[in-house]
């Protein structure tokens, strides 16, 4: 299965397919995961809140909560957000004709919008913050292009699901 | 000694007395909210009573529930831990009155270290050296001499205050109108109570306390003392004995000043007399926590005591049973206070559930917890999770074993402050030992920003379990030749994953 991230504003495409089970015994389960750009391969293989991934002689234990977007990843000393870059993996085309529209992932309120109705946006870029469960949540545009119908304003109480702007694509093209 | 304990309180204090109780021989009991009804120490008492909702003013606060609660357990004495009725006076009374015994100082001795003014003329009456200030403050013509005579900067502090409401830095005579008039009003709002005093703002100081303990034959002894000046929003996250800047000489006199206030409050059992020491080695009353502390365990790595079976036995009735000289401090500890707050977001609190935990342990290391695996995080309550106490013959010791304890704990679902621990033991000014207060303010933004190459070379591994999360692949089936794997080519016996 192949699949496009988004990590930082960066996108990486991995690739992830079940390990053959004769060579991984007692490791049912475990998943062989291709990252773009990065040589060899990791084995990661589910525990309690996780994995335990190994790559080369190494394995380190990753916890994984699911977030609106994707997933919040600590591993040692490292803690990171990895987002689903959906959008983008599909041919492209769609996407970019329709522009994208990006709704709430949660109930919230809109504490602050970093982007305006019209400034150009880059795939992964905040567009806005929502603050649910006492959390601030960057919500980001999905896909590059201009930001459209902005449909909130700063101190506004939302409903989960309720549409928020939308992307369209750049006049440029 | 008690047959029964209630403990009104939740969370890893709650754990604590549990264990307390079991190691006299006692049987532990506990109340909950709605909202910690499958949670740890529930699971380890005896027996629980629900108390209500979740807010702790219809559960944990609500005096009357607690005092019924205990009545049907048939309990003989109320454990109140710390925070929510461990400092009401009027809660200790109430127990008094319906023949249980509450674990902790008179009510007398609480009311008067619970009004700061009074814990600061009681603090001059016993010789306690207290910063420059004044008594409680009446009319405008009398305050604005007063505030000269003080000095600035200052302290504008409420004497019915506490979490630093009513409190205001003033450092200009031009902004001192105003911040009275504010300071009294808050106070007014929030306690009834709008007495307001001033004292000179220490500048850049330690937050050095000493533990007392006293019995009611009127015995009291000081444990040493605990540095506490890592701290955000005015509350501790790391804690360590001995202090490094207090000597055998300072410590004998914060120990005796300790003793001599709680000489004069009449004091029973465990306290903690909190102090400023200025950069000079001057150092000044802060104010007297009439109960346990949360960094109590400190105190326990270097004097080998039990606080909480201790505090049960005198309350029970029991002498001390040692001296002042017969207390003995060694070594260092160090506390880390795991709380359920983001450190990269301004320490934001975050509720949720607790999806693996697993605890460190090991030489040294000893962990108090209310949370295992599975457990909720509910939003109505303090964010400590856990307390992770290491110790060993010398601070550098405690210090690696912290960080290998930091290491070792695993804490999903989430966000904690051990990312804060990992690079705050390992910095410069830590190691060295060069604190005060101000340490999150100056030294946590560049800490953490600070990119590391050996947190980078962890991305990898980062990714790869994200991707395994979301690829949502389904488990593999039985044979599954097609697909590739260099997992031979991995290796020889022995180096091979998960072997």
């Amino acid at each position: 299965m192949r699949r496009v991230l988004s990590v930082a504003g960066r996108e990486v495409r991995v690739e992830v397919v079940p390990a053959d089970p004769d060579s991984a015994p007692g490791a049912a389960g475990t998943l062989v995961v291709r990252l773009e750009g990065v040589s060899g391969e990791a084995f990661v293989q589910p525990v309690p809140g996780g994995y335990a991934v190994t790559r080369g002689r190494v394995t380190r234990e990753a916890g994984v909560v699911a977030t609106p977007t994707g997933v919040s990843v600590s591993v040692g000393g490292l803690d990171t957000r990895v987002d689903r870059a959906s959008l983008r993996s599909r041919s492209g085309a769609s996407a970019a004709a329709g522009g994208a529209e990006v709704r709430a992932p949660m109930p919230g309120k809109v504490v602050r919008i970093l982007r305006r109705e019209g400034d150009p946006v880059r795939a992964g870029e905040g567009v806005l913050v929502l603050e649910a469960m006492k959390m601030q949540n960057e919500i980001r545009a999905p896909v590059s292009g201009v930001v459209a119908n902005m449909r909130v304003a700063s101190g506004a109480s939302l409903g989960g699901g309720e549409s928020l702007f939308a992307v369209a694509p750049a006049e440029s093209g | 000694m008690f047959r029964r304990v209630l403990i009104a309180n939740r969370g890893e204090i709650a754990v604590r007395v549990i264990r307390a109780c079991r190691d006299l021989g006692v049987s532990p009991v506990t109340v909950h909210s709605e909202a910690d009804r499958g949670a740890l120490p529930v699971r380890l008492a005896d027996a629980s009573v629900c108390l209500g909702p979740a807010p702790a003013a219809e559960s944990y606060l609500d005096g009357e529930r607690v005092l019924e609660a205990a009545q049907s357990l048939e309990a003989d004495a109320v454990h109140p831990g710390y925070g929510f009725l461990a400092e009401n006076a009027d809660f200790a009374a109430a127990c008094a009155a319906r023949g249980l015994v509450f674990v902790g100082p008179s009510p007398a001795a609480m009311r008067l270290m619970g009004d700061k003014a009074e814990a600061r003329a009681a603090a001059i009456r016993s010789g306690v050296p207290v910063a420059p200030g004044s008594a409680v403050l009446g009319e405008a013509d009398e305050v604005q001499a007063a505030a000269a005579e003080v000095g600035f900067p200052l302290l504008i502090k409420a004497a019915a205050g506490g979490g630093g409401m009513g409190m205001r830095a003033v450092r200009e005579p031009g902004e001192f109108e105003r911040a009275f008039a504010d300071a009294r009003s808050e106070a007014e709002a929030a306690f009834g109570d709008g007495r307001v005093f001033l004292e000179r703002l220490v500048e850049r100081p330690r937050h050095v306390e000493v533990q007392v303990f006293g019995d009611s034959g009127g015995a009291v002894v000081h444990l040493g003392e605990r540095e506490c000046s890592i701290q955000r929003r005015n509350q501790k996250l790391i804690e360590e004995s001995p202090s490094p800047a207090v000597d055998a000489r300072l410590r004998s006199e914060l120990g005796a000043a300790a003793v001599r206030l709680a000489e004069q409050a009449g004091y029973e059992g465990a306290g903690t007399v909190e102090f400023l020491l200025d950069p000079d080695g001057r150092y000044y009353f802060l104010e007297m926590n009439a109960r346990l502390q949360v960094e109590h365990p400190v105190t326990e790595a270097l004097t080998g005591l039990d606080l909480v079976t201790l505090q049960l036995e005198v309350a029970a009735g029991a002498p001390l049973g040692f001296s002042q000289e017969e207390v003995r401090l060694s070594g260092a500890a160090l506390e880390l206070r795991i709380t359920a707050e983001d450190p990269f977001a301004g320490f934001l609190p975050a509720s949720g559930r607790i999806r693996d935990f697993r605890a460190p342990a090991g030489p040294g290391v000893r962990c108090d917890s209310g949370i295992a695996s599975g457990s909720s995080v509910p939003p109505d309550y303090d964010s400590l999770l856990a307390k992770v106490i290491a110790s060993g013959p010398d601070r550098e010791t405690a210090r690696r074993r912290a960080l290998r304890a930091v290491r070792e704990t695993r804490l999903v679902g989430v966000p904690s402050t051990l990312p804060f621990f990992d690079r705050v033991l390992e910095s410069e000014p830590f190691r060295r030992g060069t604190l005060d207060t101000s340490f999150v303010a100056d030294h946590w933004p560049g800490l953490a920003a600070s990119p590391d190459e050996s947190r980078e070379a962890l991305l990898p591994f980062a990714l790869a379990a994200a991707a395994a999360e979301l690829a949502g692949t389904p488990p593999p089936s039985p044979v599954s030749s097609a697909a590739p794997s260099r997992w031979r080519d991995a290796d020889r016996p022995g180096a091979g994953p998960f072997r």
